[in-house]
């Protein structure tokens, strides 16, 4: 009984809060270098909880820097991106995993090829794109960016998940009256969910992260985005700590609600593939 | 069914796209016209909107910016200023992706190092011409002119400078206090006091060392004011950088490092270094007069002051590297005029006084009056006749790139693997080599 507890303290709890303190205490410590002074940011001593507690990294982050309307440039993009993701690679899924055609097995490998583009190699040819349909400097840009880089990966995400539901579901729907569209929606659609979570992850990570495409496209103050609103505060001779501590924490938010919500069916998403019936 | 409702949905959005992508053609079409940099045409009121980048936007010099180009509206209601902010570090990559893309705005805060780029690239207009109608031309330091055209493969003046930033000495004008010492105003003072004011007792060293990032750059500046070079290269094109004065330098320089430094100062970068003085770590360190601001913040007034860089003990001269920040017309620009009006605006005695009082940067306007001592000291430093600068050859292609290279070696010497000499032979044959590539490409050119 005793050689039990000590195992499971040795070899599982020990570690689990070593790992936990590694990878909990930089959110904690940005958390708190956001409610402190500037003075206590750089002082000698190392403070482990702030000695005087102040929002005004916040305010001014919010208020002067232009946070708020980043914020909104942020989620409008992100959230958009999501969405024509979700109903796009969705559709793609489904016709790679249940249609048998032609080249589909090269359509994969294209698929597969586009992740091995850096993006970066695309920004000046996307911008001349971008400026020959008149573009430039509008967050519909960036949407269609995050859209194209996204769509690839979400789609073979999707078809995988598709693929974990057995087709006798669809094909008993069909056989029962079903049409093909109303067989997705009423029966493919609910068991897919986790796997719409997964995939609607990582593409609003992506955009919601990404810095190089929101600072190059964009030309107006009004229409930056987050990562370049944090970027600010690092400048040529100076760097602004609580407010850069204050506007991360604002960056993460949105992300650790999300996951907060999301994370139960997460984890049933990723461990839908093991076992079936 | 089904199959036919599908192929005309695909028919009619492939029928769409295609006629939609007709319709943009080339250039820009009306509604992308107000998205688009470079200047936009004239609407109804006749009114002029130029663009200006911001290279080094953030909480501070945005809100400066904005009340400046408030005044200049007001004095000019028919012309309206379109600001935009960059971030310091990824500056100069959209300045790189605007210029192969064709949408540079029309006037930019561009610094010294990037003027020889830009305008060898021919992106900028020589201001020449609208400088000599000006009536402020004479109240501009030749020096900062002269400065300015050197930068350039043609001697054309591509930027107008507005502020000016020096290395400085800071110090703890309250250690000295407890020691009994008085102000530095020596290299000699300098040497002196970084065993003077280590107490290891009190956890306290006389200095911290930059010996991290752009330590290389940082070290460059500070050489010729010790050993009274006046130029980088002789008249073979040798790099003067091994001079026995400035072996000599580093030497003394590497002595300090874990003796009256941190042993962490190896790693050091400006955020680290400016922390220790700031968080009573080490009683002096070099930087430029632009951290003011942040140790007044932390320590208050009447805790610290600044040297400019003393004397040289060789040649009794005072020798800086100049960093001049100003102000650049792009040649796309369609509203050249206007953009001159705000350049011009912007170098205004009263603008500079405002711009650099905030900033701590000595004006180059010499009407311009800025209260701060640090500045007032600084314009006296630069009025006299002993002063003297010594341009740093940013027109070489890899500059940046051989201090960058030589980091580790500067490292290695602090450490005591490497002798000073190894490493400043090692630096010198580098700047030799590049500048000999460079002189035979510009006679190519020719």
């Amino acid at each position: 009984m005793a050689t039990r507890l000590l195992n499971r303290t040795l070899f599982l709890y020990l570690p689990l809060w070593a790992c936990t303190l590694f990878i909990a205490f930089p959110l904690y410590w940005t958390l708190i270098t956001a409610f402190k002074t500037e003075a206590e940011v750089v002082s000698r001593d190392i403070s482990y909880f702030p000695a005087q507690l102040t929002v005004d990294n916040f305010v001014t982050v919010w208020k002067s820097v232009g946070f708020s309307v980043y914020f909104r440039n942020s989620m409008l993009v992100s959230v958009i991106t999501v969405l024509i993701c979700l109903v796009f690679s969705t559709m793609v899924g489904y016709a790679l995993s249940r249609f048998r055609f032609r080249g589909r097995k090269a359509f994969l490998l294209l698929l597969l090829g586009t992740q091995f583009i850096p993006g970066a190699m695309l920004l000046i040819p996307l911008f001349m794109i971008f400026k020959s349909l008149g573009l430039t400097g509008q967050l519909s840009s960036l949407i269609i960016t995050y859209v194209t880089f996204n769509l690839p990966f979400s789609s073979i995400l999707m078809s995988g998940f598709v693929s974990n539901i057995p087709q006798q579901l669809e094909e008993a729907a069909m056989v029962d009256g079903c049409s093909r569209l109303s067989a997705i929606v009423h029966v493919i659609f609910p068991l897919l969910v986790p796997g719409i979570v997964a995939t609607s992850v990582f593409a609003f990570i992506d955009a919601w992260n990404d810095f190089l495409f929101a600072l190059m496209f964009i030309s107006k103050n009004a229409n930056f985005t987050i990562p370049v609103g944090l970027s600010y505060m690092i400048g040529e001779f100076n760097i602004a700590y609580g407010a850069l501590a204050a506007g991360s924490v604002i960056a993460l938010l949105p992300t650790v609600i999300f996951f907060g919500f999301i994370q139960k069916y997460l984890v049933s998403g990723i461990m839908s593939g093991s076992v079936k019936g | 069914m089904k199959r036919t409702t599908i192929n005309r949905l695909t028919a009619l959005s492939l029928g769409s796209t295609l006629l939609l992508s007709a319709c943009g053609g080339e250039g820009t079409t009306p509604g992308g016209a107000a998205g688009g940099q470079g200047s936009t045409g004239n609407d109804a009121k006749d009114k002029v909107t130029i663009h200006f980048w911001d290279s080094n936007a953030g909480p501070t010099t945005t809100p400066l910016y904005e009340e400046l180009i408030k005044r200049f509206e007001q004095a000019n209601p028919d012309i309206h200023v379109e600001y935009l902010g960059l971030p310091s570090a990824s500056a100069l990559q959209k300045f790189n992706t605007a210029i192969q893309t064709g949408d540079t705005p029309d006037v930019a805060m561009v610094y010294d190092r990037w003027v020889s780029d830009f305008a060898a690239k021919g992106e900028l207009l020589p201001l020449d011409p609208y400088f000599d109608k000006w009536d402020q031309k004479d109240n501009i330091g030749p020096i900062y002119i002269q400065t300015t055209r050197d930068y350039s493969h043609d001697k054309k003046l591509y930027q107008m400078p507005n502020a000016l930033v020096l290395s400085i000495i800071w110090y703890r004008t309250d250690w000295l206090k407890e020691a009994g010492l008085p102000e530095p105003a020596t290299w000699e003072d300098f040497f002196a006091y970084t065993e003077k004011l280590t107490d290891s007792a009190k956890k306290r060293y006389g200095f911290s060392l930059r010996g991290g990032p752009a330590s290389i750059t940082q070290l460059e500046q500070t050489l010729w004011s010790y050993s009274g070079l006046t130029s980088y290269f002789d008249e073979s094109g040798k790099s003067t950088i091994n001079d026995p004065k400035n072996v000599e330098f580093v030497e003394k320089l590497a002595k300090l490092y874990k003796v009256y430094t941190p042993e962490s100062n190896i790693t050091n970068g400006f955020k680290e270094m400016v922390a220790e003085f700031n968080s009573g770590t080490a009683g002096m360190i070099i930087h430029n007069q632009s951290s003011y601001g942040q140790n007044e913040n932390t320590l208050g007034k009447d805790k610290f002051a600044g040297l400019y860089l003393p004397a040289s003990p060789f040649t009794g001269k005072r020798a800086f590297v100049p960093s001049l920040s100003g102000y650049s017309l792009f040649k796309n620009s369609k509203h050249p005029e206007e953009s001159w009006k705000f350049i011009a605006f912007l170098n205004s005695p009263e603008s500079q006084a405002y711009w650099n009082a905030k900033q701590t940067n000595i004006p180059t306007n010499s009407k311009a009056q800025v209260e701060t001592p640090t500045i007032k000291n600084g314009m006296a430093v630069m009025n006299d006749p002993n002063t003297l600068f010594v341009p740093a050859p940013t027109y070489l292609p890899d500059y940046g790139q051989i201090q960058t290279n030589l980091e580790p070696d500067f490292q290695a010497v602090l450490a005591g693997k490497m002798t000073a000499q190894q490493f400043m032979d090692k630096w010198a044959d580098l700047y030799t080599k590049s500048k000999a590539k460079y002189d035979e490409r510009v006679k190519q050119a020719k």
